[in-house]
């Protein structure tokens, strides 16, 4: 049988999203590797090896300077009740980030973008001062329909 | 001195680009794939590069990334590519490579 082909999805759907709620953005990173560098982190932990922090490090969908703030993304086509989770580990690492070493202390906002309400996850994230945007394209209806997900 | 016409990516530190405007395509190429040491069809994302770390160049920059590709597409498509500086970090994994893109 021949393997389908992967699709990368979630690059696209975290750009269109960024593209239209942030026209006027000051900066977008994508895929950013939030917390300590590697290097950093192996030298505080010398009984960790440097190649554990390397291939384990967290990646933000993407971190958006806007309006004064840093506005932490992540998307969730499929399944959005873990992207409250990412959110959560993420939070906290973004001020260590040496990329974002310049916009320190800048407030953080957290965004959750998903393409169709998901009412418990709507009532976590509000729990924890997560903003859940939803954000349909009909392409990403499409393939929720393929998936019998819609 | 050695010159180069393609900009290389260095492990975990950030490349600063300019691309000339709508020069983003894909070609389809072979390579020798580094682990079989087999030939390779592979598609390729191509730019041409006006800027390398603020410095003007003529060069190409290429990658056989999917993940990075589609950004960069993506990117091409409504313009950002070419209205901003872009940087990119590699981040080698193996097979987990990831790409970091900054567009400002």
């Amino acid at each position: 049988m021949a393997r389908k082909e992967y699709t990368q999805r979630e690059r696209r759907y975290v750009q269109e999203y960024v593209n239209e709620r942030f026209p006027d953005r000051e900066f977008v990173i994508y895929n950013v590797a939030v917390g300590p560098a590697p290097e950093t982190l192996a030298k505080a932990h010398p009984e960790i090896p440097l190649e554990h922090f390397r291939r384990w490090r967290l990646y933000a969908d993407a971190i958006v300077g806007w309006h004064g703030l840093l506005v932490l993304v992540e998307t969730k086509i499929r399944n959005p009740k873990l992207g409250l989770g990412y959110l959560l580990q993420y939070a906290p690492l973004v001020h260590q980030t040496p990329e974002l070493a310049v916009y320190i202390g800048r407030p953080l906002q957290l965004r959750l973008v998903t393409p169709r309400e998901d009412p418990r996850v709507i009532q976590v994230a509000a729990t924890h001062n997560i903003i859940v945007d939803i954000f349909y394209k009909p392409w990403v209806g499409e393939y929720l329909r393929e998936l019998g997900l819609m | 001195m050695v010159l180069e016409n393609f900009v290389r990516l260095i492990r975990d530190t950030e490349k600063v680009m300019k691309f000339r405007p709508g020069s983003f395509h894909v070609e389809d190429t072979t390579i020798r794939d580094p682990k079989t040491k087999q030939p390779k069809r592979v598609r390729r994302a191509v730019l041409d590069v006006l800027e390398e770390d603020y410095r003007p160049v003529v060069k190409m920059f290429s990658t056989l990334s999917e993940k990075l590709a589609v950004q960069l597409e993506q990117a091409h498509r409504t313009g950002d590519l070419y209205r901003y500086h872009v940087g990119i970090t590699w981040r080698p994994m193996d097979l987990a490579t990831e790409y970091t893109v900054r567009l400002f």
